[in-house]
């Protein structure tokens, strides 16, 4: 059954040179911009501040133990912001 | 008005900056014989242009010479026979990228600006001083890039460098060697795809086409020969026309969507403001 439906579906397609090439350039383009734009110290610091700053808006948190990181994986870049809430603050 | 100045740059070396400056300079100054155009070569140490352009056994003076005071500018203008309102100041084949600072390019340009109404500079390969010398005159960029990775990057890291200048010199897209084959069999990235990272607008696209090496052989830029109504050298006119403000369609040489490219054209006015 399985050697069946692989024939039905042929073998797997190769995914075309040109979108690995667009793809691979992405992401080394997003990473030679944050070394010249010295992201990775400065800026990135500068991003959780001012990111904490809106949500301590809306939540009461725990500023020590949040966390901020760029996270990859061969498709995409993620900013990831790991913030524990302690309490929701009374609407205003 | 004082003239424009258009730098052709790339990072990466041997992507076209030179063969793309001498054909829209000769297609520039072809479709109007009113416009004065002067091209300068800032490869100091491995000039090109006098060879593209069919000028190199008329050259007496160079650029380093004028900055240097050996000379005065005109001495140095290397006049075209076929174009009279097209002239070339050569860069020096026996010195280095140093023999120059940006203040001294900013002066001389200065002094071509009163002379001429559009200035194309041919910049040298790489992010060093004679890209500094080449960006502190330049009022604009058209960025060259094929459509390869390695060239693509390099462009990126020059159009951040642009940006960063104090003057914020803005960048125009100018893809070369396109294979539009390639790009319909998914082995190449197509137009769009660069347009998509390199986040620019475009200003033309210029197909791969052997006929480029014929034309340097002769020393008579492909552009310069107006009966040809197909491959690099229509595409060198029509960017020539969009520069001047002429809505030029892209020749369909890559098989997609022109979508992207309607969108930009929308924003892309002329770019040189005649006296
Ligand atoms: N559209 C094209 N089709 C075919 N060949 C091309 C095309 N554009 C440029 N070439 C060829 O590519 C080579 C490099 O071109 P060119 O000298 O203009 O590049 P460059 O960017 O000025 O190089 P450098 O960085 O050394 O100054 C030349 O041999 C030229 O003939
Ligand atoms: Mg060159």
């Amino acid at each position: 059954m399985i050697g069946l439906l692989g024939w039905l579906t042929g073998p797997p397609k190769d995914v075309s040179s040109r979108e690995e090439a667009k793809k691979r350039l992405q992401l080394t383009i997003f990473h030679d911009r944050m070394e010249v734009m010295e992201l990775p110290a400065e800026r990135l610091n500068d991003l959780r501040n001012e990111l904490m700053e809106v949500i301590a808006k809306y939540f009461e948190i725990d500023i020590n133990r949040t966390e901020c990181t760029l996270e990859q994986d061969d498709r995409e870049v993620a900013f990831v912001a790991n913030i524990p809430v302690k309490r929701v603050r009374a609407g205003g | 008005m004082a003239a424009k100045t258009l730098l052709f740059t790339s990072g990466k070396g041997g992507v076209g900056k030179t063969t793309c400056t001498a054909n829209i300079g000769v297609a520039l100054a072809a479709q109007d014989s009113n416009m004065n155009v002067c091209m300068i070569d800032m490869d100091i140490g491995l000039r090109n242009l006098d060879i593209q352009l069919g000028l190199e056994n008329r050259i007496v003076y160079n650029l380093v010479d004028v900055i240097e005071g050996s000379c005065k500018v005109r001495q140095a203008l290397v006049k075209d026979k076929r174009l009279p309102n097209l002239a070339l100041l050569p860069a020096a084949q026996t010195r280095d990228k140093t023999s120059v600072s940006p203040e001294q390019m900013v002066n001389l340009v200065n002094e071509l600006r009163e002379m001429f109404d559009l200035i194309l500079i041919d910049c040298p390969a790489g992010i060093e001083q004679g890209f500094h010398n080449s960006a502190a005159a330049a009022d604009e960029a058209i960025v060259v890039t094929t459509a390869e990775m390695s060239a693509v990057r390099d462009a990126d890291r020059v159009i951040g460098l642009l940006e960063a200048n104090p003057r914020k010199i803005n960048s125009w897209l100018l893809v070369n060697r396109l294979r539009a084959s390639m790009v319909k069999t998914h082995d190449m990235m197509s137009v769009d795809d660069v347009i998509e990272i390199l986040g620019i607008k475009l200003l033309g696209v210029i197909p791969e086409d052997e006929k480029i090496i014929v034309s340097t052989n002769k020393g008579e830029p492909l552009s310069l020969n107006a009966t040809k109504v197909i491959g690099a050298g229509q595409a060198f006119r029509n960017v020539a026309m969009r520069l001047t403000g002429v809505e030029v369609p892209l020749m369909d040489i890559y098989g997609e969507s022109q979508n992207i490219f309607i969108k930009q054209f929308n924003k892309l006015k002329s770019l040189i403001k005649f006296k």
